[in-house]
């Protein structure tokens, strides 16, 4: 990072169980330059045989090199200044360039500012996505297959450990498993694409944060999971509460992506509550795991409703 | 449970009331962020209070008629479960999906009525973390 320096204003950015984002000044040589610090904190307080243990996750080096994989090909992704050795004393992580701009949805949405953003926001997500889906599956050993078949296995694994019987979720696993795309396809796929995870300039995508879900697998998982109703953030259409399901498939292709069968898009899109409702049913019950309650993980488990009332819309063929 | 004041209702109302107006306001990130969560978490609850037992004994009676009667409403629901998961029930079963249907529209009544709206607003951004 060249000359030492002293760090200053030191934030916490978030808060996860699966990792810490520190804002900090770095004072070097009398200038201040605004850094990202990421922490992943080893999945640790899981037993081996936990099914979330199984939920594939990319971390700590793995995550720096992914973004610097995607940086390098394209796709606009916070570049990685550093990374932490053992004797810093902090665990896996590093430090990465802090990229101003938007990530809270709703501003995105509804703010005038970003309305250039918004005119052309199917297609940008469609022209990056395309670029992400291009990346060398062998250059990035550590990213784990884990196409539909799989996931709808793990999923299934995570729901039957919780012991909390949820017919929705069970219909939706079911039809998830008849109604999944043909074919195995292996491209790099993002794995949470979504507005909160873009942070957003005025008029394009700034950068793609959060690559920790990154896996090998069908890239329709990645249109389709933008597209989830939960993901609109209470905007009127399809993709990201913005654009259209045409367009961005159309974009898509445009920026050499290939042509999207819609079916697929809906499988990956009515799968996606499904996975969604998963995840709320997991944060709602997390504190039988940690023995501790927080508001947040109770909140979120009243929300796994809104994902199966969207899946249920879906199989109904309304949108 | 005696017959006294004041109901439940009210009282989570009034204390969800105070926080609102008196509380709410003078704070701000994460404290306010929290607050906001517990105050709608208070908002369910009432909703819970007001619509709760009569959702659960329309779900109990649906569950009935297709599991038979017949245990607590969580062991009707795993029968359920797994009478989709083995086949006995059809994916596409009209009166399976109606059910679901009924009761997933009772649960957001009490959760998140707003979802239901046909353009549904979001709560907030930060409770939406995988």
């Amino acid at each position: 990072m060249g000359a030492p320096g002293t760090i200053a204003d030191l934030k916490r950015l978030t808060g996860g169980a699966a990792k810490e984002t520190w804002l900090f000044s770095a004072r070097i040589g009398g200038e201040s330059v605004p850094l990202v610090l990421q922490l992943s904190t080893p999945r640790a307080r899981l037993s081996p045989d936990d099914a979330l243990a199984a939920l594939p996750r990319v971390v700590g080096k793995d995550d720096a090199a992914m973004m610097v994989a995607a940086a390098a090909a394209g796709v606009p992704a916070p570049p990685i200044r550093a990374m932490l050795a053992p004797d810093d004393g902090l665990g896996a992580g590093y430090i990465m360039a802090f990229v101003p701009g938007e990530t809270i949805a709703r501003r995105v949405l509804r703010e005038p500012q970003f309305a250039p953003l918004r005119a052309r926001f199917a297609e940008e997500c469609a022209a990056i996505l395309a670029r992400i889906h291009r990346l060398d599956v062998a250059a990035l050993p550590f990213l784990q297959p884990c196409g539909a078949a799989e996931q709808i296995a793990l999923y299934r694994r995570v729901y039957d450990a919780l012991g909390h019987p949820q017919p929705v979720i069970e219909l939706g696993l079911c039809w998830a498993e008849r109604h999944q795309p043909r074919g195995r396809r292996a491209a790099v796929v993002h794995g949470d694409f979504r507005l909160g995870n873009l942070i957003c300039g005025a008029d394009r995508i700034a950068a793609v944060i959060d690559w920790e879900l990154a896996i090998v697998g069908d890239p329709v998982q990645d249109l389709g999971w933008l597209c989830v109703k939960t993901w609109r953030f209470g905007g009127p259409a399809p993709v990201g509460g913005i654009g259209t399901r045409a367009a961005l498939l159309a974009a898509y292709e445009r920026a050499g992506g290939m042509a999207v069968d819609p079916d697929d898009l809906r499988f990956w899109e009515a799968f996606g509550s499904i996975k969604w409702a998963v995840m709320c049913l997991m944060k709602g019950l997390e504190h039988r795991r940690t023995g501790k309650r927080s508001l947040e993980q109770l909140a979120i488990g009243r929300r796994m409703e809104e994902p199966l009332h969207d899946f249920l819309e879906l199989l109904e063929g309304r949108d | 449970m005696p017959l006294s004041l004041s109901p439940a209702t009210e009282m989570l109302e009034t204390v969800r009331g105070y926080l609102e107006t008196t509380i709410l306001p003078e704070l701000e990130g994460e404290r306010w962020f929290n607050l906001k969560v517990a105050c709608n978490m208070l908002a369910m609850v009432e909703r819970e209070l007001a619509l709760g037992a009569e959702s659960s004994a329309a779900e109990r009676a649906r569950l009935a008629q297709l599991v038979g009667e017949g245990g607590t409403l969580a062991e009707m629901n795993a029968r359920l479960g797994r009478a989709v998961r083995v086949g006995e029930i059809a994916l596409d079963d009209p009166r399976l999906l109606e059910h679901l249907r009924r009761t997933t529209a009772d649960a957001l009544a009490i959760n998140n009525p707003r979802w239901l709206a046909p353009q549904n607003g979001r709560r907030n951004d930060r409770l939406s973390a995988p």
